[in-house]
């Protein structure tokens, strides 16, 4: 973060929403003492705005609106690299994972599009068969970002036509979709999701 | 004959269709046998939480009931699934969300490579090898989901796992210790966001290279298709002039059994291991 820190508006409602957090996922963010030990640990910190750290800075100071903002929280890759070494049980993972939830369940432009609309080609892709299929959601994730206006370089163009070609060759792709029986019994449970991916 | 309950996975279903393949010779070959649950569905994967946490707890939880039904431990093979599974187990289990399949939860959900590994196994697989790979340096590659959050999967071992690398010795290999057998591959974020997946496999093809390692032994099909995948255009960026092949720990039990019916899998590989497996193994005369 270069920018200038966040300043306190000390109206009382910044406590609320801490503890609002804590409620609901049981993730203490209070007990952080800013070590960095889970930027630290953390792969892709590098390529994040806010780091892991300060996300859970942020949940402390209430700063809502600019983690449902920043990038970070969807660049995260999950792996718990954060979680595991936190020397104060603070599950910094969950509380990235609460802020993407509270993106899509708030109607908001997730802040790294392509990857909130790869997740979502994903459950997609769930729905319709109630299994993955790679094929299916690497060709679908194209076209959706194909239509939202991303369109590959020639030579990104070239290397994945390669790499296609490289795969069929070998026998890797699997041409026809698996569908789950119980298919039906996964629909049902994706429909109770909260919100979706904004893509417009 | 022992049997489990089998968790196979979506991937294994399809592009990583390979680790599939070898898990069914190798545990034909071992006695072990994988009953797979019935119409089971995807975990969720990385998708279901990061959208909606809910889901990824209900996803897993009609699997487990499947594993219910046949009244068996669960074998997962496929590391996310894994730890998907277990996730949804653990919250079940502390109800913090609504039970309508009314799971018992009295059985065990084991990752397929750590119960192979196990003494019992182990000792089986030894009495299988026909061709001690004596001549091979690996290192083993376990990734993050089989060994993290420890609080999920239970294990105490999280910052150096040993169960790949007791499955290579037991295949008659060398497993050379190296600093990576847990960072994060970037798993799916290579397809959206290529240059963080390229970072990150960069960093651990050259590691294990360094390290030196003639193959990298992996448990998961998303580590097997980031290092393998991205292997050629990766190689070209960095002017490498080495190549590694990528093995699943099943592969490489295959290989040491002498298993004819794994070449297929073998040759679907981008960096295709067959030619290198003669110099892995010490022939009588030397």
């Amino acid at each position: 973060m270069n920018e200038k820190s966040p300043s306190l508006q000390l109206d009382g409602r910044i406590h609320l929403w801490p503890q609002a957090v804590a409620a609901e996922t049981g993730i203490k963010a209070s007990s952080c003492y800013q070590c960095l030990r889970c930027t630290n640990s953390c792969p892709v910190s590098t390529f994040m705005d806010i780091k892991p750290h300060q996300v859970v800075r942020f949940v402390q100071l209430g700063q809502r609106e600019k983690l449902l903002e920043c990038s970070s929280v969807w660049v995260c890759l999950s792996c718990e690299m954060c979680s595991t070494y936190c020397p104060n049980e603070i599950n910094v993972a969950g509380l990235m994972n609460f802020v993407k939830n509270s993106v899509v369940a708030g109607h908001k432009r997730p802040a790294e599009m392509e990857i909130a609309l790869f997740h979502e080609i994903f459950l997609e892709v769930l729905h319709k068969y109630g299994r993955m299929n790679d094929l299916q959601l690497m060709q679908r994730f194209k076209l959706k970002t194909l239509l939202t206006g991303h369109l590959p370089s020639y030579s990104e163009f070239k290397q994945e036509m390669s790499l296609a070609r490289e795969l069929f060759e070998r026998g890797r792709l699997k041409l026809l979709p698996e569908r789950s029986r119980a298919v039906k019994e996964i629909r049902a449970i994706l429909e109770q999701r909260r919100g979706k991916v904004i893509s417009t | 004959m022992i049997q489990m309950a089998y968790y196979p996975g979506c991937a294994l279903q399809s592009m990583s269709w390979d680790y599939r393949e070898s898990i069914k010779q190798v545990a034909a070959a071992l006695g072990l046998q994988l009953v797979e649950v019935e119409e089971w569905t995807c975990c969720g994967a990385t998708a279901a939480h990061s959208l909606d946490e809910r889901m990824s707890v209900m996803l897993p939880a009609r699997n487990i009931a499947g594993a219910e039904a046949l009244g068996l431990d669960m074998a997962v093979a496929c590391p996310m699934c894994f730890k998907r599974l277990a996730l949804s187990r653990k919250m079940l289990q502390e109800k913090r969300v609504d039970d309508p399949w009314l799971l018992k939860l009295d059985r065990n959900i084991f990752d397929l490579a750590r119960f192979l590994a196990s003494e019992k196994m182990l000792e089986k697989i030894r009495d299988q090898v026909r061709r001690p790979l004596a001549a091979l340096q690996v290192v083993c590659y376990y990734g993050c989901q089989v060994v993290r959050p420890p609080k999920i999967t239970g294990y105490t071992d999280y910052e150096n796992p040993r169960h790949l690398d007791l499955l290579a010795a037991a295949a008659g290999a060398t497993a050379i210790d190296w600093s990576y057998k847990a960072t994060c591959c970037g798993a799916s974020m290579g397809i959206p966001k290529k240059t963080i997946g390229l970072t990150l496999v960069a960093k651990l093809l050259s590691a294990a290279h360094a390290a030196g390692a003639q193959a990298i032994v992996v448990c998961c099909p998303l580590c097997h298709s980031n290092l393998d995948l991205l292997q050629p255009e990766l190689r070209a960026q960095n002017s490498w002039d080495w190549e590694l092949p990528i093995l699943y720990y099943t592969e490489l039990l295959g290989i040491a059994f002498r298993l004819r019916s794994i070449d297929a899998g073998l040759a679907s590989h981008l960096v295709d291991p067959r030619p290198f497996i003669e110099g892995w193994t010490v022939s009588s005369d030397e």
